[in-house]
C-alpha cells in the first residue's frame, strides 16, 4: 500500500492550480491594455513591422524540396533566384546580373553579381547554382519542381531512381562553373521556358556550404535557412507564426520594413477579425464574401495568376471519346453562373489553359455559351435519346457519370451541386463523389475516375503549365485525363522550341483553338488570388505569377 | 504505491503495442498517400513511385511495421514527412501549447462547474439550480467554433479587450502578457465545453450522498451543515466527478481540435488534422500514440484519486 495524500495536500495542489488559472484567465488590469499586437498598427506611430495573416503553416522553408503555395510564400523574400519575373512576366537579373544564349539555343552562361553574400556572410558563388540543380536533380531529393528542369543535359540519366548518373560520367554535365561568378547550363535541346523555371522562387539558390553532406530532405536547415534574399528567417515557431528580418547586406539594399511577419491563422472569418483589429496589416486568401465589406477601408487587390478550375473526363473512355459529347457537356454547365453566384465575380469564366495576364493567352477560341437546347441536340446527334426516367440514353446504357472532387474546397462542393443540377436539366446523370486531398489525388494520377471538378495551379511560362498536362507522352503524369491530339504534340514541341515570343505565342493561340475546339475539358473559370491589406502600405505590386505579392515585400514600406 | 505504479506502468506497454498495431493498420489502409503533398501538383508516377521507396512505403506492411518498432523502442518515433524533423520534435514543439490550454481549461470549468453544482444539489429545483444548470447546457450546446467566434466578436471586434486569435507575443511584442492575454478566449471556449457535464455529474452525485444514512447521522449529531455537506457528503460524491476528470484527459490533448482551429493556436489538436490530410503516417502514429499515453495515465491518475476521496479504496 502506498503513501496517501492528506486533505490540506490535495488543497495546496488546488491553490496553485486556481492561482495558475486566474493568470491564464486574464488579470483585469491586463485586459484594459491595448494588445501590443495592435499597438504598433495604431494611426499615427511609426511603424517598421508588416503582419500577414496566412491560411496555414509551411512545409519547408526550402525552395528545392518545399511544394506547397505556403511555403511559396516565404521562400520568396528569403532566397533570390538568378532571375525573376517582372510584372509583365519579362525576365529581369536578380543574381545573375547578365547572361549570353548560344546560337543553338542550348547553352545559358550566367554572369553572377560578385557582391551577393549568404544570410551568414558567405559569399555567394557559382558552386551554389551547381549545388543547387544537382541537389534537384537527385532522385533521393524530394523534388516536387524537378520536372521544370528536364531539359537540363543528362536529366534522365541523372534522376533515374534505380541507377542515377554520376555527372563526371556524363558526355556534357548539365551545370558547369566556369569560374567563382561564371555559370554555364547545358540542355538536350534548346529550350525557349528555360530563363522561365529559373525564375525565384522555385529555381532559386540555395547555399552549398550549409547544406553539402546533409539528407536535404530532413536536414534542420528546412526550419532554419540560410538564404540570399532580402528578409531572414529569425524565428519559426511551428503552426503559429515564422518572423523575417530585413537582411542589411541584401546586395538590393535593405528593406524599408526591418520586420515582416506571418501568422497562421486557419479560419478565413478569424484571419478577417484579426485584421479588423489590427492583429494582422494584410489578409493572404481572404473570404470573398467579406470583401465588398472590407473595400472601405482596405486596399483590396487581386489578379489572375497561372490557375483554372475545370470540369474534365476519362477521354479515352466512352462516352467522353466522343467530341460532340463533350461539347454537349460544355454546354450544359454554367460556368457563367457559378462565377457570379459562388464566386461572387471575383473569376473570369475560363477559355482554355491560359490565363488572361499570361502573354500566350488569346480570347479568340470557340466559346461555350450556355445553351441546354444546344447540348440536348449534340447528344441526340450523338445517338443519345431521352430515357423513361429523364435520362439520356444510347444502345440501353444510361449517360450517368461520377464526379470526383475535394470535399475540403468549399468552392467545389457548391460548384459541384450546381453543374450536378445543370446536367439533369439536360438528361445527364452526375453522381459526386467528394474525396479527401490525398485519396483524390492519388485517383487523379491513377486515372481511377470519369469525371472530376479541379484546377490547375501552374508556371507563369506556359510550356511548363502546359506541356505534361496536355502531350500525349505525359500519360503517366498529369496528363491523367489521356488526351491525345497529334496537332497539340505538334503545337507545344514549337512552343517549347521557338526562339522569340512571338513565334511561341503563335503556337500556343493555335493549341488554345484546337484545345476549345475538342473541348477536353469544361472549361472552368479563372479565379483571382487576393489580397487586403491597410492603405497606408505602399509599394507592393502583383506579378501574374501564384502568390503574386510575395516577389515585392522587399520593395514595400509604410507611408509616414 | 510503487509497486501499485511500477505494475500499472508495466500493464500499460502491452496496451501501448496494441495500440501501435492498429493505429499502424488503419493508418496505411486508409486510402491515400503522402505523395500528394509531399509532392504537389507537379506529381508523375515516376516520382510518386520513387518517393513511396525512399520513405519504405514499397515494403510490406508487417516489414513496414517491425522497422517502425525497433525505432521506437530506441526512442526514435520517426522523422514527420511534412516537417522533415523527428516525431518526437514536432510533438515537443506543440504540446506545450495544448497542456496549457488544457489545464487552463479543466481548472477553469472545475471552478466553475464544482461550486455551482454544489449549490444546485442542496437547492435543488430552485431557481438557482435551474439558472445554474440552464445557463452550462448552453455553453455545452454551442457547437465551440461558433461560441469561439462569437467571444471573438465581442472581446476582440466590439470591446477590443483582447486579441482576436494566436499565441501572441509577435514579433518579441508585449511578452508573457501578451501571450496571457492571447490565452484568455481560448481556455474560455474550450471550458465552456466542459462545465456542464462537470456540474451535472457534481449535482447529481452530490444530492445521491445527501441522501445516504450517514449524512442523516452527521446532522443528528449536531455538525454544522456546511461540515456535513463538504467533508461527509461531497467528498463520497467526488468519485463520478474523477472518473469523468480521468476520460477528459483524452478530450483535452486530442479534441480540442476546432477550438485550436478558431483560435489559431498551435496546439497538436491541429497538427493531428494536418497529419491526416498530409499522410504524415510517422507523425500520426506518434501523435495517437500520445493521446493513448494520456488516456491510460488519465486512468492511473484517476485510479490514485479515487482512494484519495475514499480511503476504503487502496491500491494493492
Amino acid at each position: 500500500m502506498g503513501r496517501r495524500l492528506t486533505r490540506r495536500q490535495l488543497l495546496a495542489k488546488s491553490g496553485a492550480v486556481g492561482a495558475g488559472l486566474a493568470l491564464s484567465a486574464g488579470v483585469p488590469s491586463l485586459l484594459r491594455r491595448t494588445p501590443a499586437a495592435y499597438a504598433a498598427s495604431g494611426p499615427g506611430q511609426p511603424k517598421d513591422s508588416l503582419v500577414i495573416g496566412i491560411g496555414g503553416d509551411i512545409s519547408f522553408i526550402n525552395p528545392v524540396i518545399a511544394s506547397d503555395g505556403q511555403s511559396y510564400k516565404v521562400e520568396w523574400p528569403v532566397f533570390d533566384g538568378l532571375v525573376e519575373y517582372d510584372e509583365n512576366l519579362g525576365i529581369r537579373p536578380m543574381l545573375a546580373q547578365k547572361w549570353d544564349v548560344s546560337g543553338d539555343g542550348q547553352t545559358y552562361t550566367f554572369h553572377l553579381r560578385p557582391d551577393v553574400v549568404w544570410h551568414d556572410g558567405t559569399p555567394f558563388t557559382a558552386d551554389d547554382v551547381a549545388f543547387t540543380f544537382y541537389t534537384m536533380l537527385d532522385p533521393k531529393t524530394h523534388a516536387a519542381s524537378r520536372a521544370f528542369f528536364g531539359a537540363l543535359a543528362g536529366f534522365a540519366e541523372l534522376s533515374n531512381p534505380d541507377h542515377p548518373a554520376d555527372p563526371a560520367s556524363l558526355p556534357k554535365r548539365p551545370v558547369e562553373v566556369l569560374d567563382p561568378h561564371t555559370v554555364r547550363f547545358n540542355l538536350s535541346f534548346p529550350y525557349a521556358a528555360f530563363l522561365g523555371v529559373l525564375t525565384a522562387p522555385r529555381g532559386s539558390i540555395i547555399p552549398k556550404h550549409a547544406l553539402q553532406g546533409q539528407d536535404i530532405n530532413t536536414t534542420p536547415f528546412n526550419a532554419k535557412p540560410v538564404g540570399s534574399g532580402a528578409y531572414r528567417v529569425v524565428e519559426w515557431r511551428k503552426g503559429d507564426s515564422i518572423t523575417l528580418e530585413a537582411f542589411d547586406r541584401y546586395y538590393g539594399g535593405r528593406p524599408a520594413i526591418r520586420q515582416v511577419i506571418f501568422r497562421v491563422i486557419p479560419d478565413p472569418v478569424v484571419r478577417t477579425q484579426a485584421l479588423l483589429t489590427g492583429g494582422v496589416d494584410m489578409l493572404d486568401d481572404p473570404p470573398i464574401d467579406e470583401l465588398a465589406r472590407l473595400k472601405n477601408d482596405y486596399i483590396v487587390n487581386g489578379i489572375y495568376t497561372p490557375s483554372y478550375e475545370y470540369l474534365g473526363f476519362k477521354l479515352d473512355r466512352p462516352p467522353f471519346n466522343d467530341v460532340r459529347v463533350r461539347q454537349a457537356l460544355s454546354y450544359a454547365v454554367d460556368f457563367d453562373a457559378i462565377v457570379h453566384k459562388v464566386l461572387l465575380g471575383y473569376a473570369l469564366p475560363a477559355t482554355g489553359p491560359i490565363p488572361p495576364t499570361s502573354w500566350a493567352y488569346t480570347p479568340q477560341v470557340n466559346r461555350y455559351e450556355y445553351n441546354p437546347a444546344q447540348a440536348k441536340s449534340l447528344l441526340a446527334e450523338a445517338g443519345f435519346m431521352l430515357g423513361p426516367n429523364g435520362v439520356m440514353q444510347r444502345d440501353g446504357r444510361p449517360l450517368r457519370f461520377g464526379i470526383k472532387g475535394d470535399q475540403s474546397s468549399q468552392s467545389v462542393r457548391d460548384a459541384a451541386v450546381i453543374i450536378q443540377a445543370q446536367l439533369a436539366l439536360v438528361g445527364v446523370q452526375a453522381d459526386l463523389a467528394l474525396l479527401d486531398w490525398p485519396t483524390f489525388v492519388r485517383q487523379l494520377f491513377a486515372s481511377d475516375f470519369e469525371a472530376i471538378l479541379v484546377g490547375w495551379t501552374g508556371h507563369p511560362d506556359p510550356d511548363p503549365f502546359n506541356y505534361t498536362i496536355w502531350h500525349s507522352s505525359q500519360w503517366n503524369g498529369r496528363n491523367f485525363a489521356h488526351y491525345k491530339n497529334p496537332e497539340v504534340d505538334r503545337l507545344l514541341e514549337e512552343g517549347r522550341r521557338g526562339r522569340d515570343r512571338t513565334t511561341r505565342r503563335a503556337a500556343y493561340v493555335k493549341m488554345q483553338q484546337v484545345l476549345a475546339e475538342d473541348a477536353p475539358y469544361v472549361w472552368g473559370f479563372y479565379q483571382k488570388e487576393m489580397y487586403v491589406y491597410s492603405k497606408r502600405l505602399r509599394g507592393v505590386s502583383l506579378i501574374p505569377a501564384q502568390a503574386a505579392l510575395y516577389q515585392s515585400l522587399r520593395k514595400a514600406s509604410w507611408q509616414s | 504505491m510503487s509497486a501499485y505504479l511500477g505494475r500499472r506502468v508495466l500493464g500499460a506497454l502491452p496496451m501501448l503495442l496494441g495500440v501501435s498495431v492498429v493505429l499502424f493498420i488503419l493508418i496505411h489502409v486508409a486510402p491515400g498517400g503522402p505523395e500528394a503533398t509531399l509532392l504537389g501538383g507537379d506529381l508523375n508516377q515516376q516520382d510518386a513511385a520513387s518517393l513511396r521507396r525512399s520513405l519504405g512505403l514499397d515494403q510490406p506492411l508487417p516489414v513496414q511495421y517491425a522497422r517502425w518498432l525497433g525505432n521506437a523502442l530506441r526512442g526514435n518515433l520517426g522523422i514527420s514527412y511534412l516537417q522533415g524533423t523527428p516525431v518526437l520534435e514536432v510533438i515537443g514543439e506543440h504540446i506545450g501549447a495544448t497542456l496549457q490550454l488544457a489545464t487552463g481549461s479543466l481548472a477553469l470549468a472545475l471552478l466553475v462547474a464544482v461550486p455551482l453544482g454544489i449549490v444546485s444539489a442542496t437547492r435543488p429545483n430552485t431557481w438557482v439550480d435551474r439558472g445554474a444548470t440552464s445557463v452550462a447546457l448552453a455553453g455545452v450546446s454551442f457547437p465551440s467554433f461558433w461560441l469561439g467566434i462569437l467571444l471573438i466578436l465581442l472581446f476582440a471586434v466590439t470591446l477590443r479587450w483582447l486579441p482576436a486569435s494566436g499565441y501572441g507575443d509577435y514579433g518579441a511584442a508585449g511578452g508573457i502578457a501578451d501571450h496571457l492575454r492571447h490565452l484568455v478566449l481560448p481556455t474560455l471556449t474550450l471550458a465552456s465545453t466542459q462545465i456542464a457535464s462537470f456540474l451535472r455529474f457534481t449535482r447529481s452525485s452530490l444530492l445521491e450522498a445527501l441522501a445516504q444514512p450517514y449524512v442523516t447521522v452527521a446532522r443528528a449529531k449536531g455538525l454544522r451543515s456546511a461540515r456535513v455537506l463538504l467533508r461527509h457528503a461531497f467528498r463520497n460524491g467526488l468519485i463520478p466527478l474523477i472518473t469523468l476528470l480521468g476520460l477528459s484527459t483524452r478530450f483535452l490533448i486530442g479534441g480540442a481540435v476546432l477550438t485550436e482551429t478558431v483560435f489559431a493556436w498551435p496546439g497538436v489538436g491541429r497538427l493531428a488534422v494536418d497529419a491526416v490530410i498530409g499522410r504524415d503516417y510517422p507523425l500520426l502514429l506518434g501523435l495517437n500514440l500520445l493521446i493513448a499515453l494520456a488516456v491510460i495515465l488519465g486512468n492511473v491518475l484517476t485510479d490514485l484519486l479515487y482512494s484519495l476521496a475514499d480511503p476504503r479504496i487502496v491500491w494493492q
